[in-house]
């Protein structure tokens, strides 16, 4: 019995360090939602404390309710990172282009744009029903 | 990161004995899906990367007594960096046949071809003798013939 208590308080230490972790990211994102960069962190910081709690979180005793909403929120800042990642592929595309390809290009980079704006507002939308992980 | 295998801790007494048998089904995952690398399915390959940042992942919150992860853990960064870039250049292939831009969709397969053959490369030295899975072989009890 004191043998399981302790592998639960070990496996609860590791999470709580990955749930401050992630939060100070989030915070640091929410305090400048427009950079890529800070959105990047916090997606990284999402990410391991998923992985963190897909490991550990039985263990650990935490609830499938937090996990999925950790899934949901990491699944948001994904659809923004991907389309930040190629608009800016697209413009490394576009310096070396010849013109039927820089037809194409700047349709698909108009299209990228809209479908990061969509994301970014459900993106908005999942942090604000995690208000534990805004700081 | 849906096809994560659940992980249960049944008869395992100390932490250090559940860091070794978390990595031991982790880089299990991973082993099963290496086959994604030669295969050119891109979802297999994407699922092969997930189970290798999940490895990573551990690895970086796992200190364990005298064995240096480190070098193992940047193995993983480096080549989910290149599958992750493979990712993007697939998504963008899809998303540029949906505007009907065969030319972008063209260039971003090629790209993503590239980004698939050094990450293969390098999962492949890690094996090798002296390579960087010798230590987290050693720790997990894993065990290859040389290539």
């Amino acid at each position: 019995m004191l043998e399981s208590n302790t592998l639960q308080v070990w496996a609860q230490t590791v999470i709580a360090e990955q749930i401050t972790a992630a939060a100070e990211t989030l915070a640091s994102y929410c305090q400048k939602p427009r950079s890529a960069e800070r959105l990047h962190r916090a997606r990284k910081g999402l990410a391991r404390l998923r992985a963190a709690l897909q490991d550990l979180g039985t263990l650990a005793g935490a609830t499938h309710e937090f996990l999925d909403r950790i899934y949901e929120l990491h699944r948001r800042a994904g659809k923004v990172r991907d389309a930040d990642v190629l608009v800016s592929r697209v413009d490394e595309y576009l310096k070396n282009a010849a013109s039927d390809e820089r037809h194409e290009l700047r349709a698909l980079r108009a299209a990228l744009q809209k479908r990061r704006k969509r994301a970014r507002r459900k993106l908005e939308q999942a942090v604000r029903e995690l208000p534990e992980l805004r700081g | 990161m849906k096809d994560a295998r659940d992980i249960t801790f049944a008869g395992i007494a100390d932490s250090q004995e559940a860091v070794r048998h978390l990595l031991r089904v982790r880089f299990a995952e991973c082993l099963e899906k290496e086959h994604a690398l030669g295969s050119g399915d891109d979802e297999a390959i994407h699922a092969f990367r997930l189970a290798c940042k999940r490895l990573r992942y551990a690895l970086e919150r796992s200190p364990a007594d005298g064995t240096d992860f480190k070098p193992v853990a940047k193995v993983l960064a480096n080549m989910t960096e290149e599958l992750g870039a493979a990712h993007d250049c697939a998504v963008l292939a899809k998303r540029a046949l949906d505007c009907d831009a065969a030319l972008v969709a063209r260039r971003a397969l090629q790209d993503r071809g590239r980004y698939v053959r050094r990450a293969s490369r390098m999962w492949h030295d890690a094996f090798e003798s002296g390579g960087a899975f010798e230590t987290l072989a050693s720790f997990t009890g894993f065990r290859w013939s040389p290539q």
